[in-house]
Protein backbone atom coordinates (compact mmCIF):
# COMPACT_ATOMS: atom_id res chain seq x y z
CA UNK A 1 0.00 0.00 0.00
CA UNK A 2 2.99 2.45 0.80
CA UNK A 3 4.60 1.50 -2.23
CA UNK A 4 1.69 2.46 -4.25
CA UNK A 5 0.96 6.17 -2.13
CA UNK A 6 4.66 6.98 -3.06
CA UNK A 7 4.50 5.72 -6.32
CA UNK A 8 1.48 8.18 -6.82
CA UNK A 9 3.16 11.47 -5.75
CA UNK A 10 6.21 10.46 -7.38
CA UNK A 11 4.07 10.16 -10.84
CA UNK A 12 2.50 13.35 -9.72
CA UNK A 13 5.09 15.30 -9.33
CA UNK A 14 6.82 14.17 -12.60
CA UNK A 15 3.65 14.55 -15.02
CA UNK A 16 3.71 18.30 -13.07
CA UNK A 17 7.65 18.76 -14.30
CA UNK A 18 6.69 17.46 -17.68
CA UNK A 19 3.66 19.63 -17.72
CA UNK A 20 4.72 23.02 -16.61
CA UNK A 21 8.93 23.24 -16.00
CA UNK A 22 10.23 21.14 -18.95
CA UNK A 23 7.63 22.79 -21.24
CA UNK A 24 8.81 26.18 -20.51
CA UNK A 25 12.50 25.37 -20.78
CA UNK A 26 11.74 23.39 -23.95
CA UNK A 27 8.82 24.39 -25.44
CA UNK A 28 7.25 23.23 -28.70
CA UNK A 29 6.45 19.32 -29.43
CA UNK A 30 9.82 18.73 -28.41
CA UNK A 31 9.26 18.62 -25.07
CA UNK A 32 10.86 15.69 -22.85
CA UNK A 33 8.07 12.98 -22.75
CA UNK A 34 9.28 12.32 -18.98
CA UNK A 35 6.54 10.18 -17.91
CA UNK A 36 6.92 7.86 -20.90
CA UNK A 37 10.74 7.10 -20.60
CA UNK A 38 10.71 6.80 -16.48
CA UNK A 39 7.90 4.12 -17.11
CA UNK A 40 9.96 2.60 -20.08
CA UNK A 41 13.10 2.83 -17.76
CA UNK A 42 11.20 0.73 -14.91
CA UNK A 43 10.03 -1.80 -17.34
CA UNK A 44 13.42 -2.04 -18.39
CA UNK A 45 14.61 -2.75 -14.84
CA UNK A 46 11.80 -5.56 -14.93
CA UNK A 47 9.12 -4.56 -12.62
CA UNK A 48 6.24 -4.35 -14.86
CA UNK A 49 3.52 -4.06 -12.69
CA UNK A 50 4.86 -0.81 -11.10
CA UNK A 51 5.14 0.66 -14.94
CA UNK A 52 1.54 -0.42 -15.36
CA UNK A 53 0.37 1.76 -12.19
CA UNK A 54 2.43 4.55 -13.33
CA UNK A 55 0.91 4.69 -17.03
CA UNK A 56 -2.93 4.35 -15.29
CA UNK A 57 -2.26 7.10 -12.59
CA UNK A 58 0.47 9.20 -14.36
CA UNK A 59 -1.72 9.45 -17.47
CA UNK A 60 -4.65 10.06 -15.42
CA UNK A 61 -2.55 13.04 -14.21
CA UNK A 62 -1.86 13.90 -17.30
CA UNK A 63 -5.46 14.26 -18.87
CA UNK A 64 -6.17 16.30 -15.28
CA UNK A 65 -3.65 18.96 -15.82
CA UNK A 66 -3.56 19.00 -19.44
CA UNK A 67 -7.61 18.75 -19.93
CA UNK A 68 -7.59 16.21 -22.85
CA UNK A 69 -10.24 13.71 -22.42
CA UNK A 70 -9.86 11.57 -19.03
CA UNK A 71 -8.29 7.78 -19.34
CA UNK A 72 -6.86 8.45 -23.04
CA UNK A 73 -3.30 9.35 -21.84
CA UNK A 74 -3.67 6.00 -19.75
CA UNK A 75 -4.74 4.04 -22.55
CA UNK A 76 -1.76 5.03 -24.61
CA UNK A 77 0.52 4.48 -22.47
CA UNK A 78 -0.61 1.19 -21.10
CA UNK A 79 -1.00 -0.64 -24.93
CA UNK A 80 3.10 1.33 -25.09
CA UNK A 81 4.04 -0.82 -22.32
CA UNK A 82 2.63 -3.50 -23.34
CA UNK A 83 4.01 -3.87 -26.56
CA UNK A 84 7.61 -2.73 -25.22
CA UNK A 85 7.42 -5.76 -22.90
CA UNK A 86 6.06 -8.18 -25.33
CA UNK A 87 8.67 -7.05 -27.84
CA UNK A 88 12.03 -7.19 -25.29
CA UNK A 89 11.17 -10.57 -24.24
CA UNK A 90 12.06 -12.01 -28.00
CA UNK A 91 14.56 -8.78 -28.30
CA UNK A 92 16.70 -8.78 -24.87
CA UNK A 93 17.84 -5.50 -23.02
CA UNK A 94 20.79 -4.72 -24.80
CA UNK A 95 21.51 -0.85 -24.50
CA UNK A 96 21.02 -0.26 -28.58
CA UNK A 97 17.34 -2.20 -28.31
CA UNK A 98 16.50 0.42 -25.12
CA UNK A 99 18.01 3.25 -27.45
CA UNK A 100 15.34 1.97 -30.42
CA UNK A 101 12.55 1.12 -28.10
CA UNK A 102 12.46 4.19 -26.68
CA UNK A 103 12.60 6.36 -29.50
CA UNK A 104 10.09 4.31 -31.03
CA UNK A 105 7.85 4.00 -28.50
CA UNK A 106 8.14 7.90 -28.11
CA UNK A 107 7.29 8.79 -31.54
CA UNK A 108 4.56 6.55 -31.51
CA UNK A 109 3.40 8.10 -28.34
CA UNK A 110 3.68 11.49 -29.51
CA UNK A 111 1.76 10.75 -32.94
CA UNK A 112 -0.90 9.27 -30.91
CA UNK A 113 -1.15 12.75 -28.46
CA UNK A 114 -0.76 14.99 -31.86
CA UNK A 115 -4.40 12.88 -33.04
CA UNK A 116 -6.10 14.57 -34.90
CA UNK A 117 -3.99 17.62 -35.53
CA UNK A 118 -1.35 15.25 -36.83
CA UNK A 119 -1.31 17.41 -40.36
CA UNK A 120 -0.42 20.73 -38.28
CA UNK A 121 2.50 19.28 -36.10
CA UNK A 122 5.59 19.59 -37.72
CA UNK A 123 7.25 16.10 -38.05
CA UNK A 124 10.51 17.49 -37.20
CA UNK A 125 9.95 18.17 -33.65
CA UNK A 126 7.72 14.60 -33.28
CA UNK A 127 11.13 13.24 -34.36
CA UNK A 128 13.86 15.15 -32.54
CA UNK A 129 11.86 15.18 -29.37
CA UNK A 130 11.91 11.37 -29.65
CA UNK A 131 15.37 11.19 -29.67
CA UNK A 132 15.80 13.62 -26.90
CA UNK A 133 13.93 10.92 -24.95
CA UNK A 134 15.68 8.16 -26.33
CA UNK A 135 18.89 10.10 -24.87
CA UNK A 136 16.85 10.58 -21.74
CA UNK A 137 16.46 7.12 -21.05
CA UNK A 138 20.35 6.68 -20.60
CA UNK A 139 20.45 8.68 -17.68
CA UNK A 140 17.09 7.76 -15.95
CA UNK A 141 17.09 4.03 -16.67
CA UNK A 142 20.31 3.02 -14.28
CA UNK A 143 18.82 5.71 -11.56
CA UNK A 144 15.31 4.14 -11.35
CA UNK A 145 16.83 0.45 -11.27
CA UNK A 146 19.32 1.70 -9.03
CA UNK A 147 16.52 3.57 -6.78
CA UNK A 148 13.85 0.86 -7.03
CA UNK A 149 16.11 -1.75 -6.23
CA UNK A 150 17.01 -0.03 -3.07
CA UNK A 151 13.95 0.77 -2.27
CA UNK A 152 11.75 -2.66 -3.31
CA UNK A 153 13.96 -4.96 -3.36
CA UNK A 154 15.97 -6.41 -6.31
CA UNK A 155 13.71 -8.46 -8.54
CA UNK A 156 14.56 -11.75 -9.32
CA UNK A 157 13.97 -13.16 -12.82
CA UNK A 158 11.84 -15.99 -13.43
CA UNK A 159 13.74 -19.19 -14.90
CA UNK A 160 11.48 -21.23 -16.70
CA UNK B 1 -2.13 -7.12 -13.98
CA UNK B 2 -2.34 -5.49 -17.43
CA UNK B 3 -5.40 -6.40 -17.96
CA UNK B 4 -7.20 -5.26 -14.79
CA UNK B 5 -5.10 -1.65 -15.38
CA UNK B 6 -6.78 -1.94 -19.27
CA UNK B 7 -10.29 -2.27 -17.83
CA UNK B 8 -9.97 -0.05 -15.22
CA UNK B 9 -8.45 2.41 -17.79
CA UNK B 10 -11.85 1.76 -20.15
CA UNK B 11 -14.28 1.87 -17.23
CA UNK B 12 -12.58 5.42 -17.13
CA UNK B 13 -12.90 6.53 -20.23
CA UNK B 14 -16.40 5.73 -20.73
CA UNK B 15 -17.75 7.89 -17.14
CA UNK B 16 -15.44 10.51 -18.43
CA UNK B 17 -17.96 11.33 -21.13
CA UNK B 18 -20.85 11.21 -18.16
CA UNK B 19 -21.44 14.65 -15.99
CA UNK B 20 -20.91 11.65 -13.35
CA UNK B 21 -17.27 12.67 -12.76
CA UNK B 22 -17.45 16.12 -13.05
CA UNK B 23 -17.69 16.61 -9.86
CA UNK B 24 -14.32 14.22 -9.14
CA UNK B 25 -12.98 16.14 -11.10
CA UNK B 26 -13.58 19.54 -10.02
CA UNK B 27 -12.50 18.21 -6.83
CA UNK B 28 -8.94 17.48 -8.18
CA UNK B 29 -8.53 20.33 -10.24
CA UNK B 30 -8.88 22.47 -6.60
CA UNK B 31 -5.57 19.91 -5.23
CA UNK B 32 -3.84 20.44 -8.87
CA UNK B 33 -4.71 24.07 -9.89
CA UNK B 34 -1.78 25.71 -7.29
CA UNK B 35 0.96 23.06 -7.95
CA UNK B 36 0.46 24.27 -11.47
CA UNK B 37 0.42 27.31 -10.58
CA UNK B 38 2.96 27.13 -8.83
CA UNK B 39 4.93 24.68 -10.75
CA UNK B 40 4.57 27.68 -13.98
CA UNK B 41 6.13 30.49 -12.25
CA UNK B 42 8.79 28.74 -10.90
CA UNK B 43 9.65 27.28 -14.40
CA UNK B 44 9.57 30.17 -16.00
CA UNK B 45 12.12 32.09 -13.55
CA UNK B 46 14.41 29.38 -14.88
CA UNK B 47 13.69 29.89 -17.81
CA UNK B 48 14.00 33.36 -18.25
CA UNK B 49 17.61 33.32 -16.11
CA UNK B 50 18.98 30.69 -18.51
CA UNK B 51 17.50 33.33 -21.29
CA UNK B 52 19.47 35.48 -19.81
CA UNK B 53 22.87 34.09 -19.58
CA UNK B 54 22.26 32.71 -23.15
CA UNK B 55 21.28 35.83 -24.89
CA UNK B 56 23.97 38.21 -22.72
CA UNK B 57 25.74 39.37 -25.43
CA UNK B 58 22.05 40.34 -27.47
CA UNK B 59 21.22 42.52 -24.64
CA UNK B 60 22.94 45.14 -24.63
CA UNK B 61 22.59 45.99 -28.23
CA UNK B 62 19.13 45.15 -27.85
CA UNK B 63 18.92 47.62 -24.89
CA UNK B 64 20.14 50.35 -27.29
CA UNK B 65 17.88 49.93 -29.52
CA UNK B 66 15.22 49.68 -27.26
CA UNK B 67 16.11 52.56 -25.82
CA UNK B 68 15.76 54.46 -29.29
CA UNK B 69 12.00 53.20 -29.82
CA UNK B 70 10.92 54.48 -26.47
CA UNK B 71 12.38 57.92 -27.51
CA UNK B 72 11.15 57.76 -30.51
CA UNK B 73 7.48 56.20 -29.13
CA UNK B 74 8.05 59.15 -26.23
CA UNK B 75 7.87 61.78 -29.12
CA UNK B 76 5.32 60.31 -30.99
CA UNK B 77 3.51 60.24 -27.62
CA UNK B 78 3.67 63.73 -27.22
CA UNK B 79 2.33 64.70 -30.71
CA UNK B 80 -0.65 62.02 -30.13
CA UNK B 81 -1.69 63.89 -26.67
CA UNK B 82 -1.89 67.39 -29.03
CA UNK B 83 -4.27 65.32 -31.39
CA UNK B 84 -6.40 63.69 -28.47
CA UNK B 85 -7.02 67.28 -26.76
CA UNK B 86 -7.91 68.43 -29.71
CA UNK B 87 -10.11 65.67 -30.71
CA UNK B 88 -11.78 66.17 -27.15
CA UNK B 89 -12.30 70.10 -28.01
CA UNK B 90 -14.37 68.95 -31.32
CA UNK B 91 -16.56 66.18 -29.47
CA UNK B 92 -16.98 68.72 -27.18
CA UNK B 93 -18.46 71.90 -29.87
CA UNK B 94 -20.15 68.77 -31.73
CA UNK B 95 -22.13 67.05 -29.13
CA UNK B 96 -20.63 63.65 -30.13
CA UNK B 97 -21.09 61.40 -27.22
CA UNK B 98 -18.00 58.88 -26.52
CA UNK B 99 -18.15 55.52 -27.48
CA UNK B 100 -18.57 52.85 -24.99
CA UNK B 101 -15.68 50.84 -24.43
CA UNK B 102 -16.53 47.10 -25.77
CA UNK B 103 -16.96 44.84 -23.15
CA UNK B 104 -15.28 44.38 -19.37
CA UNK B 105 -12.01 42.23 -19.23
CA UNK B 106 -11.63 39.46 -16.87
CA UNK B 107 -8.01 39.16 -15.28
CA UNK B 108 -7.02 35.57 -15.58
CA UNK B 109 -3.42 33.53 -15.18
CA UNK B 110 -2.01 30.95 -17.22
CA UNK B 111 -1.08 27.96 -16.00
CA UNK B 112 -0.25 25.59 -17.70
CA UNK B 113 -0.35 23.74 -21.43
CA UNK B 114 -3.13 21.89 -23.00
CA UNK B 115 -2.42 18.83 -25.42
CA UNK B 116 1.14 18.44 -25.10
CA UNK B 117 2.28 17.99 -28.38
CA UNK B 118 0.99 21.16 -30.18
CA UNK B 119 1.30 24.13 -27.44
CA UNK B 120 -0.65 26.19 -28.81
CA UNK B 121 -2.88 25.87 -26.37
CA UNK B 122 -2.91 27.16 -22.87
CA UNK B 123 -4.56 27.00 -19.49
CA UNK B 124 -6.24 29.69 -17.42
CA UNK B 125 -7.39 29.42 -14.14
CA UNK B 126 -10.84 31.21 -14.77
CA UNK B 127 -13.85 29.06 -16.55
CA UNK B 128 -17.57 29.02 -16.33
CA UNK B 129 -18.25 30.22 -13.17
CA UNK B 130 -16.32 33.55 -13.92
CA UNK B 131 -18.78 33.71 -17.03
CA UNK B 132 -16.14 32.09 -19.60
CA UNK B 133 -17.75 30.70 -22.59
CA UNK B 134 -16.44 29.28 -25.94
CA UNK B 135 -15.52 31.93 -28.62
CA UNK B 136 -14.42 35.16 -26.22
CA UNK B 137 -11.41 36.63 -27.07
CA UNK B 138 -8.25 36.69 -25.06
CA UNK B 139 -6.27 39.85 -25.01
CA UNK B 140 -2.84 40.82 -23.48
CA UNK B 141 -3.01 44.93 -23.73
CA UNK B 142 -4.14 45.56 -27.67
CA UNK B 143 -2.97 42.06 -28.45
CA UNK B 144 -4.99 39.15 -29.43
CA UNK B 145 -3.85 36.20 -27.87
CA UNK B 146 -6.25 33.58 -29.22
CA UNK B 147 -9.72 32.76 -27.86
CA UNK B 148 -11.48 30.29 -25.32
CA UNK B 149 -11.59 26.54 -27.44
CA UNK B 150 -13.61 24.81 -24.15
CA UNK B 151 -14.58 25.63 -20.86
CA UNK B 152 -15.05 23.68 -17.32
CA UNK B 153 -16.15 24.83 -14.25
CA UNK B 154 -12.88 26.59 -13.02
CA UNK B 155 -10.87 26.25 -16.15
CA UNK B 156 -10.53 27.00 -19.50
CA UNK B 157 -8.27 26.46 -22.38
CA UNK B 158 -7.52 28.70 -24.72
CA UNK B 159 -6.53 28.59 -28.58
CA UNK B 160 -3.70 30.67 -29.28
CA UNK B 161 -3.95 32.45 -32.58
CA UNK B 162 -0.94 30.50 -34.02
CA UNK B 163 -2.90 27.38 -33.56
CA UNK B 164 -3.85 25.58 -36.35
CA UNK B 165 -7.49 25.47 -35.83
CA UNK B 166 -7.57 29.34 -35.65
CA UNK B 167 -9.47 31.66 -37.93
CA UNK B 168 -10.00 35.00 -38.13
CA UNK B 169 -11.19 38.28 -40.47
CA UNK B 170 -8.35 40.92 -40.48
CA UNK B 171 -6.83 44.08 -42.36
CA UNK B 172 -3.49 45.59 -42.71
CA UNK B 173 -3.54 48.90 -41.09
CA UNK B 174 -0.32 50.24 -42.49
CA UNK B 175 -0.99 49.33 -46.17
CA UNK B 176 -2.94 52.55 -48.29
CA UNK B 177 -5.94 50.33 -48.93
CA UNK B 178 -5.86 49.07 -45.93
CA UNK B 179 -5.65 45.75 -47.19
CA UNK B 180 -8.31 43.06 -46.42
CA UNK B 181 -7.58 39.24 -45.64
CA UNK B 182 -7.84 36.10 -44.11
CA UNK B 183 -5.71 34.97 -41.19
CA UNK B 184 -5.02 31.54 -39.96
CA UNK B 185 -2.43 29.99 -37.90
CA UNK B 186 0.13 28.06 -38.40
CA UNK B 187 2.12 24.73 -36.52
CA UNK B 188 1.78 26.99 -33.35
CA UNK B 189 4.93 28.96 -34.20
CA UNK B 190 3.51 31.69 -36.66
CA UNK B 191 0.57 33.02 -38.61
CA UNK B 192 -0.41 33.44 -42.34
CA UNK B 193 -2.50 35.78 -43.93
CA UNK B 194 -4.44 34.78 -46.76
CA UNK B 195 -6.96 35.76 -49.98
CA UNK B 196 -5.09 39.16 -50.05
CA UNK B 197 -6.58 40.86 -53.54
CA UNK B 198 -3.23 40.91 -56.20
CA UNK B 199 -3.96 44.67 -56.51
CA UNK B 200 -3.63 45.31 -52.75
CA UNK B 201 0.24 46.83 -51.10
CA UNK B 202 0.92 44.49 -48.35
CA UNK B 203 4.83 45.33 -47.12
CA UNK B 204 6.92 43.53 -44.83
CA UNK B 205 7.02 45.72 -40.90
CA UNK B 206 2.93 46.24 -41.85
CA UNK B 207 0.82 45.48 -38.42
CA UNK B 208 -1.95 43.24 -39.11
CA UNK B 209 -5.07 43.83 -36.74
CA UNK B 210 -8.56 42.35 -36.52
CA UNK B 211 -11.24 43.60 -38.73
CA UNK B 212 -14.14 42.57 -36.74
CA UNK B 213 -16.19 41.74 -40.17
CA UNK B 214 -16.79 37.98 -38.80
CA UNK B 215 -18.08 39.33 -35.53
CA UNK B 216 -15.64 37.04 -33.22
CA UNK B 217 -13.50 39.49 -32.25
CA UNK B 218 -13.71 43.59 -31.83
CA UNK B 219 -11.95 45.56 -34.50
CA UNK B 220 -8.42 47.08 -33.93
CA UNK B 221 -7.04 44.17 -31.99
CA UNK B 222 -3.12 43.49 -33.10
CA UNK B 223 -2.74 40.11 -34.83
CA UNK B 224 1.38 40.16 -35.86
CA UNK B 225 3.43 42.29 -37.40
CA UNK B 226 4.30 40.97 -41.42
CA UNK B 227 7.93 39.38 -41.94
CA UNK B 228 7.75 38.08 -45.32
CA UNK B 229 5.35 38.51 -48.28
CA UNK B 230 4.60 36.14 -51.08
CA UNK B 231 2.81 36.78 -54.36
CA UNK B 232 3.47 34.29 -57.30
CA UNK B 233 2.48 35.82 -60.52
CA UNK B 234 0.58 31.81 -60.81
CA UNK B 235 -1.59 32.44 -57.62
CA UNK B 236 -4.37 34.35 -57.18
CA UNK B 237 -4.15 35.87 -53.82
CA UNK B 238 -0.89 37.01 -51.80
CA UNK B 239 -0.39 35.55 -48.79
CA UNK B 240 2.09 36.91 -45.97
CA UNK B 241 3.90 35.34 -42.98
CA UNK B 242 3.31 37.26 -39.86
CA UNK B 243 5.14 36.75 -36.57
CA UNK B 244 3.16 36.46 -33.18
CA UNK B 245 3.80 39.87 -31.38
CA UNK B 246 4.58 38.44 -28.10
CA UNK B 247 6.51 35.58 -26.40
CA UNK B 248 3.74 33.51 -24.71
CA UNK B 249 6.25 32.01 -22.28
CA UNK B 250 6.79 35.10 -20.67
CA UNK B 251 3.54 35.96 -19.93
CA UNK B 252 1.52 35.37 -16.82
CA UNK B 253 -1.76 36.86 -16.59
CA UNK B 254 -4.02 37.11 -19.72
CA UNK B 255 -7.68 39.02 -20.15
CA UNK B 256 -10.73 37.68 -21.21
CA UNK B 257 -12.46 40.39 -22.91
CA UNK B 258 -16.57 39.74 -22.00
CA UNK B 259 -18.89 41.90 -24.30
Amino acid sequence: MIKYLILTLLTFFVVLLEGTLLTAIFPGPQTPSLLLVIMLAIIFAEYHEDAFFIALIGGLLKDLIALTPLGLSSLYLLLISKAVILSSRRAGSAIYIVLTFTFAASLILRILSALPWLTATDPRALFWGSVFDAVLILVVFPLCQNILQSVFGRRELKIA
Amino acid sequence: MFLRHLLITILIIILGQTPLVRPLENLAVVVVVPWQYTSRRLALKIRNELEFWRRVRELRHENWRLSETVRDLESQLTALKEVRRENEVLRDQLKIAQEEPPGRLILTHLIGHARGELKSELIIDRGSKSGLRRGLAVVYQNYLLGEIARVQDRRAVVRLTTDSAFRTTALDQDSPGRARGLVRGEFGTHLRLEKVLPNETISVGDVVITSGEDDKFPKGLILGRIRQVFAKETEVFKTAELEPPLEIEAIEEVFVLVP
